[in-house]
């Protein structure tokens, strides 16, 4: 396998559990210890001073020694880039970084926990756990272990607040994934470039009309199947048009998965990739496609499909994931405005880092990992977007990177209007049963009451 | 690294000497000829306790439970897995595969042992039969998914079958084996009869090689037909193997999982026991419902087990 493929599976796979730790949910059990690329990242020398430095400074020069354990989801090169932007941490501290990555990271961490051996450091996927384990009483507080004043100032408002309990920080992002963008092929897309819901609707339609189906999807991914149509699209349809506001009642349980404006959400998605004349070979392609290979169609010479919704992880999986792709083949626009009142706002789902022992080791890499240095390596590596907003989007590798980070990360609309994906803030079970009902609606559109009565049951029964 | 290599050492160092000093103790202490086995058995004892019925009763216990097991609700998780229709299609595909599976598992089978027994090129024929039993059933199960893909009617066709039918039924329209569930489950159950055969074949052709040659001769002399010497003289012979082949399928039917979650996750009305049981657990994290459909897999599974093995004990005692 040449390395380059090699390094397109491996961010594939960390994008599984990144964008999509859902399928950890569903429990694929593999815990991950290959990797599939050895070269490690090469930072720039003067970042990786910078970090010593400030790893020195967090331990006051003095190397405490012993080691930690850290675990995570990321695996695969990913995992080798978290692990280099780490390095200068256990240079200056003399701490070894134990790092453990597991596709069933919920399970594994809630077992270790009633074990009594729970990891030092946490880097979780999934934000309810962590909240639940802090009303528990099982993470440290943060607030003296970080300089919460900085941290204050360089993370998004909302997303401290969503590791924030009675005023105590519990976990802070430091990785974070972009959901819903549209892409598309420069090359070959002849309509609109950042265009409304309404805009884009004429397009396709004449699209449609003229025989070119406009619409990539494909969303099999093994046990998780149907995330990429609930995640990229009707997520994002509910929240360009409903806000924020109304998609944290929908998440809460307070908004019926029967309401009208569900509804709407779900047949707005069935309209699309249920039509064959939308969507390349109608509801069975879409359903059998899987999601790495869904936007393969924009790039053969006569392209079958047009537009992707998707993460913003795909940028940098198109070249070398995609067979004669390269990164002029690949662009962006946010997903459509519906309702102009809630055109920035920004669905996101990462990492977040939280502190279950406390113990020097583990509260030194805790505090080394929210400083902006930190964050600069992991940028520089290529593998990850991170929110800290100290960080110049001046220090990403390519230019489609440095793009999505000046206008998602670096812009102050985009900041204060991100809010977290609402497939990973609804309980375990329903997200699992969200991403399930909707691939068989996609099947049976006609049963689409069924489906969304069934939900609201599986709402009840997991409160 | 190292501590688990010396944990492991001294584990199966320890260990052993720890039985071994027991024992020595109790013949010392107990001389006594009634309370002699008992302490032999003792560890052995100690360890099915532990290692079986223990969970066995705490999943008896945690299926009249909560999702979170801290709620005592009855019976209604069992009230549910009869009731509700989601788990009773579950059930419905689960009977299909207990018909469909043996079926086609013990019928393939019977005939390339019978027909088998008939050729010089037997023992590579019967390797090739019995080579995907050899597979893990998630590596078969990838493989056929290739096997199976669907492209879009009029784009190059990838999937080996939908290519193959292609080529060779003009106007042929590609098929979503995998998600049109008119098909999708006989789809799945035909690749658990593609690595089931080769064992069944096995069985039954040491069975075939275990009947008389005089009484088949003798049969044929007679003036029998070829279809009346198998119909009345090999098949009763065959008996007890084909009771032995019919019930382990059956519970290899009852407990599928494998092929349905890796092939389909369990998605487009392929669902079964297992496979629920699995996701109710550990995707939606309710343990008493979980609990509850193992005990009914377990129910389900016995008195077939049962019956496998008073089929295995008759085919011992007749061979």
């Amino acid at each position: 396998m040449k390395s380059k493929t090699a390094a397109a599976l491996a961010l594939a796979l960390a994008v599984l559990s990144v964008s999509a730790g859902y399928a950890a949910r569903a429990g694929s059990a593999a815990p991950v210890g290959g990797r599939a690329s050895a070269d490690e990242p090469q930072l720039p020398a003067a970042s990786v001073a910078a970090a010593t430095k400030t790893a020195r400074a967090i331990v006051h020069g003095k190397k405490i020694g012993g080691s930690v354990d850290f675990l995570g989801v990321v695996t695969g090169a990913p995992a080798d880039a978290l692990l280099a932007a780490l390095k200068p941490f256990e240079s200056a501290t003399g701490v070894k970084v134990n790092y453990e990555a597991t596709f069933s990271q919920e399970s594994i961490l809630q077992t270790r926990i009633q074990a009594g051996n729970p990891p030092d450091v946490v880097f979780s996927s999934y934000p309810l756990q962590l909240v639940q384990l802090a009303k528990a009483g099982k993470l440290v507080p943060l607030n003296g272990v970080l300089n919460m004043a900085a941290v204050r100032k360089q993370y998004p408002k909302p997303l401290l607040d969503l590791g924030t309990l009675n005023g105590k920080l519990y976990g802070f992002f430091s990785i974070v994934n972009y959901h819903a963008l549209v892409w598309y092929n420069p090359n070959k897309y002849t309509g609109p470039r950042h265009p409304t819901w309404a805009q884009l609707a004429a397009w396709t339609k004449t699209s449609a009309g003229q025989g070119k189906p406009p619409w990539c999807m494909g969303i099999e991914s093994g046990a998780a199947t149907g995330w990429p149509a609930a995640n990229e699209v009707l997520d994002a349809l509910f929240v360009r048009r409903y806000g924020p506001a109304v998609a944290a009642k929908w998440v809460q349980g307070k908004l019926s998965w029967t309401s009208p404006q569900v509804k709407w959400a779900w047949q707005s998605v069935g309209a699309i990739f249920t039509d064959p004349k939308m969507v390349n070979g109608g509801s069975a392609a879409v359903a059998s496609t899987n999601f790495l290979a869904a936007g393969n169609g924009m790039f053969t010479s006569t392209p079958t499909c047009y537009l992707l919704p998707q993460a913003q992880w795909y940028g940098s999986y198109v070249p070398g994931g995609v067979q004669g792709a390269t990164a002029a083949d690949i662009a962006y626009f946010p997903f459509p405005s519906i309702n102009p009142r809630y055109k920035d706002a920004q669905m996101v789902d990462g990492n977040q880092v939280a502190l279950l022992r406390n113990r020097a080791q583990g509260r030194a890499l805790v505090a080394y990992m929210s400083t902006p240095q930190f964050q600069t390596l992991l940028a520089q590596t290529g593998s990850f977007l991170v929110p800290n907003a100290a960080v110049s989007p001046s220090v990403y590798p390519t230019p489609l990177s440095r793009r999505v980070a000046t206008e998602l990360i670096a812009s102050k609309a985009t900041q204060a209007a991100t809010i977290l994906l609402p497939s990973v803030l609804f309980p375990v079970a329903v997200t699992n049963q969200f991403f399930k009902n909707l691939t068989s609606y996609l099947q049976n559109p006609s049963q689409l009451d069924v489906y969304l009565r069934d939900m609201d049951s599986v709402v009840k029964s997991s409160r | 690294m190292s501590q688990q290599v010396l944990d492991l050492v001294l584990g199966a160092t320890l260990v052993p000497l720890g039985v071994v000093a027991y024992l020595i103790a109790a013949e010392r202490v107990a001389p006594r000829e009634r309370l002699r086995p008992w302490l032999w058995l003792a560890p052995g004892l100690a360890l099915i306790g532990g290692i079986l019925v223990y969970p066995l009763l705490k999943t008896v216990y945690l299926s009249f439970m909560g999702p979170d097991s801290g709620r005592f609700i009855g019976v209604d998780n069992y009230k549910a897995i009869f009731t509700d229709a989601t788990l009773l299609s579950v059930l419905k595909v689960n009977l299909l595969w207990i018909v469909v599976f043996p079926l086609g598992a013990v019928l393939l089978g019977l005939l390339t042992a019978i027909l088998l027994d008939r050729v010089r090129y037997e023992r590579v024929a019967k390797a090739i039969i019995t080579m995907p039993t050899a597979i893990s059933f998630v590596a078969g199960s990838v493989m056929w998914r290739l096997i199976y893909t669907y492209n879009p009617p009029g784009t190059p066709q990838i999937g080996t079958l939908n290519a193959f039918l292609d080529s060779v039924i003009p106007g042929f329209v590609p098929k979503a084996w995998l998600i049109d569930s008119r098909f999708n489950n006989y789809a799945l159950i035909f690749v658990a009869v593609w690595m089931g055969t080769g064992l069944a074949t096995l069985i039954l052709s040491a069975a075939v090689k275990g009947i008389p040659r005089e009484l088949v001769e003798a049969a044929r002399i007679d003036g029998a037909k070829e279809w009346d010497v198998f119909r009345h003289v090999m098949l009763p012979e065959l008996v007890p193997a084909l009771a032995v082949v019919t019930t382990t399928s059956v519970i290899a039917a009852i407990k599928v999982f494998d092929i349905v979650y890796v092939m389909t996750g369990g998605n487009y009305n392929t669902d079964v026991i297992a496979t629920r049981m699995y996701s109710e657990q550990f995707a939606y994290q309710n343990t008493g419902l979980a609990c509850a459909i193992a005990i009914v897999l377990l129910l389900a599974v016995t008195p077939v087990l049962l019956a496998n093995r008073g089929a295995m004990r008759r085919e011992e005692a007749w061979t």
